[in-house]
């Protein structure tokens, strides 16, 4: 039988997924302009891919055979076209006066931050809901 | 026995309790995995099995028969897809509060039973 504390740990992992999902896109966004430096590739997009941690086996899970619970978030590498951007003063410009910059669209990114930050709260709910459930239960009894 | 002992209604409320418990989890994990891709949002299946349970106590059958209905009820509760494709982060709240809710309703509820025991024990009526 699953512990109370499961409860916790699911909404944990979802917000570690989240918080993970917001560093990305910070990321994302404080490279969107760099460009293919002396030696250093060109920044490659980071997304956040989650999955469930035990997708095949939640009942399994939820009746304590199986350990991990919640999400599992992980990050990958995007390839995309580089911008070309035209600037030819630019120290690294090509031979056309181009520069590559990462595919990193802002509008996205930003709204990736809206939804991990309420994603985030969505899963404090969750855990504050079940901290009054236990703490609930530790009145059963009394008057 | 000690089912029967204890009363049904307590053993009803137990189950009750553990099936909302069960409800979080799957309701925190909905919430956890709303952007995971291959996740089906998931359900506890427990009122829809209390109709049989509300019939044999509406034909007064035995406390022990009762019980014993009870504890096959509480053996089907099980997580059940939803149907949905995806999660809808607003309708995990609301059933996050509604279940919440439902669980201190029912924590309350056997607050005041035990309070009859309690009185029953002390043998005082204040």
């Amino acid at each position: 039988m699953s512990g109370y504390l499961t409860s916790f740990e699911i909404s944990a992992s979802g917000m570690t997924a989240e918080r993970m999902r917001l560093d990305v896109a910070s990321m994302n966004l404080a490279n969107a302009t760099t460009v293919r430096g002396s030696g250093v590739g060109l920044y490659r997009p980071l997304q956040v891919v989650t999955e469930p941690a035990s997708l095949a086996s939640f009942e399994r899970a939820m009746a304590g055979e199986e350990s991990r619970v919640g999400v599992t978030a992980r990050v990958i590498a995007v390839d995309g076209e580089p911008r070309r951007v035209h600037e030819p003063n630019h120290p690294l410009a090509d031979a056309n006066g181009f520069i590559e910059q990462p595919n990193v669209n802002p509008v996205v990114e930003m709204t990736q931050i809206m939804l991990a930050v309420r994603a985030y709260e969505a899963n404090v709910k969750a855990l504050n809901a079940a901290r009054t459930m236990a703490q609930r239960a530790l009145q059963i009894g009394e008057a | 026995m000690m089912e029967a002992i204890e009363g049904v209604t307590m053993q009803l409320a137990l189950m009750a309790l553990d099936a909302y418990a069960l409800r979080h989890e799957v309701i925190a994990s909905n919430i956890a995995n709303h952007a995971s891709a291959d996740y089906s949002p998931q359900g506890v299946d427990f009122e829809s099995l209390l109709g049989p349970l509300r019939a044999a106590v509406h034909s007064n059958q035995s406390e022990l028969l009762i019980s014993e209905q009870m504890s096959d009820v509480a053996a089907r509760v099980a997580v059940v897809p939803t149907g949905a494709a995806e999660v809808q982060l607003d309708e995990e709240m609301s059933a996050l509060a509604v279940n919440t809710l439902k669980y201190q309703a029912l924590v309350s509820a056997l607050g005041r039973m035990t309070a009859l025991d309690r009185m029953a024990i002390r043998g005082d009526i204040r």
